[in-house]
């Protein structure tokens, strides 16, 4: 009996292992000669693809003054292509181009602030709306998307973080080749119309993420304090007056530098057949010319000499954030401090969930992650919501109490065999969806530098020693290195 | 993120003009197969859903019950959401709820119970080398919960903190305030916990609520992942078979009364307005789901709505503007949801009310019926991203006493939606004079709007 559940276990093992190896046997890879990086990973488990595309450019590569670019340019690109979105774009550009020459007016009367003259203001704006009217005539309302919705794609979306810009199309796999004719398009000719109705929706979703929510605005100043100079710093939707002040020949210089084919990454993920797939990229997107790429100059994050605090007052209730520098990956410290994240807040298990939320019940809810990117050294974070009288303060020397046992006391080895496991279940579990999988993959290659280093996560896991974990905890984890932000509840504005 | 994706859409995704897609690509015919469980139901009343799915070496249990916080006696609001809490972390009568959550956790499982408002589910995620202790421990729990004392008081505790967190997100306030304003805020579907309900509640009234509705009459469990269906099914008998109980004591839900059309207003502090507007919607099963999957395509359920186009991309007022027809026990919400900058908010309201006045007007042009039917049928494939998700619902269509072939006939029911059909589900279900509006914002910058309206606290 006891031999038998030996041998099912060694079994079971290979099971894990067998599919992690299955699954990376599988990837095809291949580089377009304009630069452009292909990954395809076929799964027939339904008849659906993930056409991912990743851009390697996020908030930290904007220039200061011109925060958001990058996001403005990413709601830019689903407004169509000179073919797409328009029933004649010869007719339309005119047009475009005198809006454009109307808003240098306009925009520079506005800079004026209170000694704008609102007369000309109003002349200007009621030009343009008639100017907007005519246009319409030309239009094709939300092309893009009526065209992937109808062929089934659930819905077509993109985010921008801090280190890439990442737009997911998920199409039904007969239509792979729209899904690519309709992708290279979009990169190729793309137009900017509709440019400052677009800004206005991404001042809206400014208000909606920041303004009016106090995590996201706790969140904001949070980074703000913790990076000095690295543009980590800048929130990735950027700075409300400069995204008021972004204007078509930012994006464009914006589209023009970094969406160059050999900054972009696809992936591939579902029911296709590699070498057919490859050869439709080859056929839409090998059209597309490299271009040099320019030298990032993003200063380096000084090393913090001493704790900082911020304050956000916002009529809600406390909460709190702890932020340490780390190394990103792929350096060695960095999967320690995965195997930290999950000992100190995995679960019901975690000793922060243990001694916080379930022993002393001074907390609502405790988590642990490193932000905002991993192409810059970054930050691991503590994120708790004190439960009522309990104050952020207490929180927080709990916190410190259970980092200093971090520092000084070895963890067990029960607690290590766990993340391991986690560590495999977690590999599984990203496998499940074809999205989940096209956006690991795209993130493993493009900002770690190689699309296996997913696959090897479970055996960087299974080698971190409680040594490490003392080592890496008494280097980062201390007050010089901390900064905490803390929401105080403040009176509702009258 | 270019898109803002409210969690209430569940179904929908719409609207209008010709597609150029490059000419000379051919599209192949698609085979796609709804995954189809086994079913077996066990002599003591448990329905058993079975699939194997050999894709990844995982497999996923889910056990779902009627029940949930529809069902909560007035007097103790929140029962169920400490309930299942205190359920999860309460151990069971042999296990310390340390041990159990050892034992989950060192398997790097996932166990969860959630209260999803007419059902209750316990879900567990598992290594498929853990199945059999992985059942064996959700059995434990499932039949011998222990609620102990002090993970009660724990649950009530968090529960208590998050009440008196509702209010300090303005989204949270238009939601909750808003399913009142329609419902009342007496009914099941419109009311909401207070520090003094879940004070109210004891450990006593959790063992009585768990006897009245953990029973093997309403008891169905699913299981999809890499097992042998054999092996598993005389497991389950095993840990359920024996299990004797009664029916489940759940009481009837009186249906919401109908509202006149009215406009509250709610202070908050804020740079936008969120706004909500609709009226009672539909319950399961109505006749006229898929035209109303349609409509709502057509409306504000998809990137290419009408709403988006009007208020997001022609004039740049919202980055989320998005509707909802989605059915609920015993009647569902149609809602319309936007936020907008505060000196906005009338212009969109007046915009909003003249896309839905046009609904019960008119038909859809066929470009956007079209437009509408062939993103529902085509994009029917991504329903069920997994082929657990796909056996959950299945399940859930037997537990909201649905056809239980509702998702092999939804293409075909897509499919002959005509734009009469449309049109006469919209004047069915669409009251354009019974709109209640809902508008949480600053009280000084939207004093007009808030002038005319009625003053409304959240609760």
């Amino acid at each position: 009996m006891r031999t038998r559940s030996i041998v099912l276990a060694v079994i079971c093992l290979c099971a894990i292992a067998h599919a992690q190896t299955n699954f990376a046997e599988r990837v095809v890879e291949h580089r377009l000669s304009n630069g452009l990086r292909v990954l395809i990973l076929p799964r027939r488990q339904s008849p659906t693809v993930a056409f991912y595309i990743l851009h390697r450019v996020g908030g930290v590569d904007e220039e200061s003054g011109r925060t958001g670019v990058t996001h403005m340019l990413e709601h830019m690109l689903f407004k169509g292509t000179t073919t797409i979105g328009t029933r004649d774009y010869e007719r339309e550009k005119p047009i475009w181009d005198e809006i454009e020459r109307l808003r240098d007016q306009l925009e520079a009367e506005r800079a004026r602030g209170d000694a704008a003259d609102r007369e000309r203001i109003a002349q200007l704006q009621q030009r343009e709306q008639e100017l907007l009217q005519q246009v319409s005539q030309w239009l094709i309302p939300q092309e893009y998307d009526r065209i992937f919705e109808r062929a089934g794609s659930p819905g077509t979306n993109a985010w921008t973080s801090n280190d890439v810009t990442v737009y997911t199309v998920s199409i039904p796999a007969n239509r792979l080749e729209l899904a690519a004719w309709m992708q290279a398009d979009q990169r190729s000719h793309p137009v900017w119309r509709q440019f400052y109705q677009e800004r206005d929706v991404v001042l809206e979703e400014r208000r909606q993420s920041v303004n009016d929510s106090p995590e996201g605005a706790l969140w904001e100043a949070f980074m703000a304090t913790a990076f000095l100079v690295h543009p980590y710093r800048n929130p990735v939707i950027g700075w409300q007056d400069d995204v008021a002040r972004l204007r078509t020949a930012d994006i464009d210089r914006f589209f023009r530098t970094y969406y160059a084919p050999n900054n972009t990454w696809l992936a591939v993920v579902g029911d296709v057949d590699p070498q057919q797939t490859i050869a439709l990229v080859e056929k839409y997107f090998g059209s597309i010319p490299a271009q040099p790429l320019p030298q990032a100059r993003i200063p380096a994050e000084p090393p913090q000499r001493g704790i900082r605090r911020v304050v956000v007052k916002m009529p809600a209730n406390p909460q709190m954030l702890m932020g340490f520098h780390k190394p990103n990956a792929p350096h060695e410290d960095d999967v320690v401090f995965s195997v930290i994240q999950g000992i100190l807040t995995r679960g019901r298990t975690s000793r922060l969930y243990r001694e916080l939320v379930e022993k002393r019940k001074i907390a609502l809810s405790v988590s642990a992650y490193s932000v905002p990117g991993d192409r810059y050294p970054n930050l691991f974070v503590i994120d708790a919501v004190p439960r009522y009288p309990h104050t952020p303060q207490e929180l927080e020397q709990a916190i410190w109490h259970e980092l200093n046992r971090l520092r000084t006391q070895s963890v067990t080895e029960a607690e290590l065999k766990r993340m391991r496991t986690w560590a495999e279940a977690d590999i599984l579990r990203a496998l499940r969806s074809n999205e989940g999988m096209a956006e690991q993959l795209l993130w493993a290659d493009a900002v770690l530098g190689d699309w296996r280093e997913l696959f090897r996560s479970v055996e960087r896991v299974r080698r971190v020693t409680a040594q490490d974990i003392l080592r890496v905890a008494k280097k980062y984890l201390h007050k010089d290195n901390c900064t905490v932000a803390v929401l105080e509840p403040a009176p509702e504005a009258k | 993120m270019r898109r803002f994706l409210p969690i209430a859409i569940l179904l929908c995704w719409m609207a209008a003009a010709v597609a150029v897609p490059p000419t000379g690509i051919e599209y192949p015919p698609l085979q796609y197969t709804l995954p189809k469980p086994e079913r077996i139901v066990l002599p003591n009343g448990i329905v058993l859903y079975l699939l194997e799915d050999h894709d990844l070496p995982l497999v996923d249990v889910e056990v779902r019950l009627r029940g949930g916080r529809l069902y909560e006696p007035a007097d103790r609001a929140g029962l169920s959401a400490v309930f299942v809490r205190a359920w999860r972390n309460g151990g069971t009568l042999t296990r310390s709820p340390d041990a159990l959550n050892t034992a989950i956790e060192d398997m790097a499982a996932i166990l969860d119970i959630s209260d999803d408002g007419d059902t209750l589910g316990i879900s567990l995620s598992l290594l498929a080398r853990d199945w059999r202790r992985g059942l064996e421990l959700l059995a434990d729990l499932l039949r011998n919960p222990a609620f102990r004392e002090e993970q009660v008081r724990l649950a009530k505790g968090q529960v208590t903190e998050q009440i008196r967190r509702r209010n300090d997100e303005i989204a949270g306030i238009a939601s909750r305030e808003f399913a009142g304003f329609v419902y009342g805020t007496n009914h099941p579907l419109g009311r909401v916990p207070t520090l003094q309900t879940v004070q109210s509640i004891t450990r006593q009234h959790l063992l009585d609520w768990h006897r009245r509705l953990v029973t093997p009459r309403n008891i169905w469990i699913a299981v999809t992942g890499d097992f042998d269906r054999r092996a598993v099914l005389e497991e389950l008998r095993r840990l359920f078979g024996g299990w004797k109980g009664g029916s489940p004591a759940l009481p009837v839900i009186p249906a919401p009364k109908e509202q006149p059309a009215a406009t509250g207003f709610i202070a908050k502090q804020a740079d936008q307005a969120h706004l909500r507007i609709g009226h009672l919607g539909v319950a399961y099963g109505v006749p006229e789901r898929a035209a109303l999957d349609v409509l709502n395509y057509i409306l504000g359920g998809s990137f290419t709505s009408r709403l988006t186009h009007e208020i997001r991309d022609k004039r740049g007022l919202a980055y989320a503007v998005w509707s909802s027809i989605a059915p609920a026990n015993p009647r569902g919400l149609f809602s319309i949801g936007c936020q907008t900058k505060s000196e906005s908010a009338e212009e969109v309201i007046q915009l909003i009310r003249e896309q839905v006045r046009r609904l019960t007007e008119e038909p859809p042009s066929e470009e956007e019926l079209q437009q509408a039917k062939e993103s529902l049928v085509n994009s029917f494939v991504f329903r069920f991203p997994t082929a657990s998700d796909a056996v959950s619902a299945q399940m859930l269509l037997e537990i909201h006493g649905l056809p239980r072939d509702t998702y092999d006939t939804y293409i075909a029911r897509v499919q002959v939606v005509t734009a009469q059909d449309v049109l006469a589900a919209a004047r069915k279900y669409i009251h354009p004079d019974r709109l209640r509006v809902l508008v949480v914002g600053d009280g000084k910058k939207l004093a007009r709007l808030a002038g005319q309206a009625q003053r409304l606290q959240a609760r």
